[in-house]
């Protein structure tokens, strides 16, 4: 028989027997509809995520900041990151005593100053504080009760070098010599407070270079950090920072989702096999004489199960386009606002702007699936049917 | 020629087997009316689908014009009935929601003939057997007689050797199977050999070999 003329046989039989293909086509549209939709969903989840990280970093720029302890390698760590080119430039603050980040409002003697150890930066001068009196900070520094404030608190509170800073916190009381005065200009972090003894380094790292901003970048960090830890048995201070705190967020959503999406589209993957697997049987027990007919009057096994396959493959074909289409129109207008809502439904107050989009290989990946369905599942059944004598399918009989 | 060797159809196994056909030895000449006659569950429709490739023999050989089609594998017999076998059967076996024309063209679809010509011959068998107004008419909108000369129709389009009939008067009315069994009759005019399964005596007696089978086995062989 020509390829051709059984293309035409199988889609005359599915157009004559047109309310059992209307039935199959609306069931495998809705369960391929599911499909289709769930991996819209995971590949807008994908995107977005991606895509509102490298707008967050456009507008802010790419921070984390790793707080350290004293005993922790903060050379190694940061050539660790160099080495993978995690980051463009960095800034490294040193606490001494007790000291971080923001206003002092405890301050026993001042009301607000700012506590500015050296700033460090590699390829960036602008993130060094400019010293205007007394000494750099230098190794010697590490443990001793010194303390370098800038130019504005100093005038503000007329203190100079060599004075006595005194404050409380936490109910303790706190001395420091003012060991030098740097740039008001040029100091770009504010600290306060809080109860840390003794002396710790904090790294900010600052990566502008959008094509190095993906999800591998804070994976490659999160793998640092726990070599680090794990190498100095430390229980140090967790990597933070918007972007990293953005990240954490957004790998919870994709994960849910991606979960989520994958029991469904498994499931609806089932269904569909289960559905197939019955009808076609059900197709071949039904059409016993029309099919013992055809062989009777000399088509080959290979013959028929292309005559059934070919009409199965129509049916996907236009099932999976109709889902497509459905797909494609709930995805330009209801998902805009179902998406947020769902997301803050599951996940509660998130920012995650979402711009729903159609996956092409959730398509793809249903046509694949659906067609392997159909064709192993009509070898089975076929093999063991068409070698059956003919007049036993011709009269339905075993 | 048809040539049956010892031939036997054993259905089911141990103290439930039944010989549908036991022993038939036979020789079908070439060009005659042959009608095959006996009880319900004598073995003559068994032994129809034995010589139409539609069955397996349990033993014994079939050989037709030198071929022995009781061995041939799947495809080649599909083949060789494809070209070599024409059938009818009482309960027609068309497909209901085609056309006459479709009906009668699917052989030679399945020959890989030709749009134009198995056009061609279709059309020209429909005209023969009077249904050139039902050409484009659904099968399902035929009367029995009408399904049964499409049946006919399809037999003959590929002009094969053998016609085999099983029953085709059985659900028809005396002027419609009087129809059919002069088309019978005339095909066999044109060289064809025909093969009739009937219960009815008066049509068996129309052709020019009948045989009589009485629990699978021949019990006479009548010539005319």
């Amino acid at each position: 028989m020509k390829f051709f003329d059984l293309c035409k046989l199988s889609f005359k039989n599915l157009f004559y027997n047109f309310y059992r293909s209307i039935a199959s086509i609306v069931m495998l549209t809705l369960l391929s509809v599911i499909i289709i939709f769930f991996g819209g969903i995971m590949k807008t989840l994908n995107g977005d995520i991606q895509k509102n990280l490298i707008d967050q970093t456009e507008k802010y720029g790419m921070d984390m900041s790793m707080i350290m302890s004293e005993k922790q390698n903060t050379q190694e760590f940061i050539e660790l990151m160099d080495e993978q080119g995690l980051f463009d430039t960095y800034t490294m603050s040193l606490y001494m005593g007790v000291g971080a980040f923001g206003n002092v409002a405890e301050a026993e003697d001042e009301t607000k100053f700012r506590l500015h150890p050296m700033c460090m930066g590699k390829e960036n001068a602008s993130y060094t504080p400019k010293l205007l009196q007394g000494h750099t900070w230098s190794e010697d520094c590490k443990g001793k009760k010194y303390i370098w404030i800038d130019e504005e608190t100093a005038l503000s509170t007329d203190k100079k070098v060599g004075d006595i800073l005194k404050f409380s916190f936490n109910n303790q009381n706190f001395e420091y010599e003012i060991r030098g005065i740097i740039s008001s200009s040029s100091c770009l972090l504010e600290y306060t407070f809080f109860d840390f003894e003794g002396y710790g380094v904090d790294v900010t790292l600052y990566q502008k270079n959008l094509d190095k901003v993906d999800m591998d970048f804070f994976k490659r960090l999160e793998d640092i950090d726990k070599y680090l830890i794990s190498k100095y048995n430390l229980q140090t201070n967790a990597i933070s920072g918007s972007s990293y705190n953005y990240y954490l967020s957004a790998m919870t959503i994709k994960k849910w989702a991606t979960g989520i999406g994958i029991f469904l589209i498994a499931v609806c993957i089932g269904c569909s096999i289960g559905s197939i697997l019955n009808t076609i049987k059900i197709n071949i027990s039904k059409n016993n004489y029309s099919l013992g007919m055809m062989r009777a009057i000399g088509a080959k096994s290979s013959e028929i199960y292309w005559y059934i396959v070919l009409q199965w493959l129509i049916i996907i074909f236009i099932a999976t386009l109709i889902a497509g289409i459905i797909v494609a129109i709930m995805t330009a207008t209801i998902m805009y606002d179902i998406m947020p809502m769902m997301l803050r439904l599951i996940f509660g107050d998130i920012i995650l702007i979402t711009t729903p989009q159609i996956s092409y290989w959730a398509i793809l990946i249903n046509i694949f699936v659906l067609f392997a369905t159909i064709m192993l599942s009509s070898l089975v059944l076929l093999r063991k049917y068409t070698q059956k004598p003919v007049i036993n399918i011709l009269q339905g009989g075993e | 020629m048809i040539q049956l060797n010892d031939v036997r159809k054993i259905y089911g196994e141990g103290e439930s087997q039944v010989k549908a056909l036991d022993g038939i030895t036979l020789q079908i000449p070439d060009g005659k009316f042959i009608s095959i006659v006996g009880k319900s569950g004598s073995g003559k429709s068994t032994l129809l689908n034995m010589i139409g490739a539609l069955d397996n023999v349990s033993s014994g050989t079939i050989e037709t014009d030198g071929i022995r089609i009781d061995d041939l594998p799947s495809d080649k017999l599909a083949e060789y009935r494809n070209k070599n076998i024409g059938y009818i059967f009482q309960a027609f076996y068309l497909e209901p929601q085609f056309t006459v024309m479709e009906n009668v063209e699917m052989p030679l679809i399945i020959a890989g003939e030709d749009k134009a010509l198995r056009r061609e011959k279709a059309h020209k068998l429909i005209e023969r057997l009077g249904l050139l107004d039902k050409e484009n008419k659904k099968v399902n909108t035929l009367s029995g007689g009408q399904k049964q000369r499409v049946s006919i129709a399809r037999a003959l389009v590929v002009d094969p050797k053998i016609i085999l009939a099983d029953e085709p008067t059985g659900n028809l009315d005396v002027k419609n199977a009087k129809e059919v069994m002069d088309l019978l009759r005339e095909i066999v005019s044109e060289g064809k050999t025909v093969i009739l399964v009937t219960h009815n005596q008066d049509d068996a007696k129309k052709a020019d070999i009948t045989i009589e089978i009485q629990d699978g086995k021949i019990a006479c062989i009548e010539e005319r």
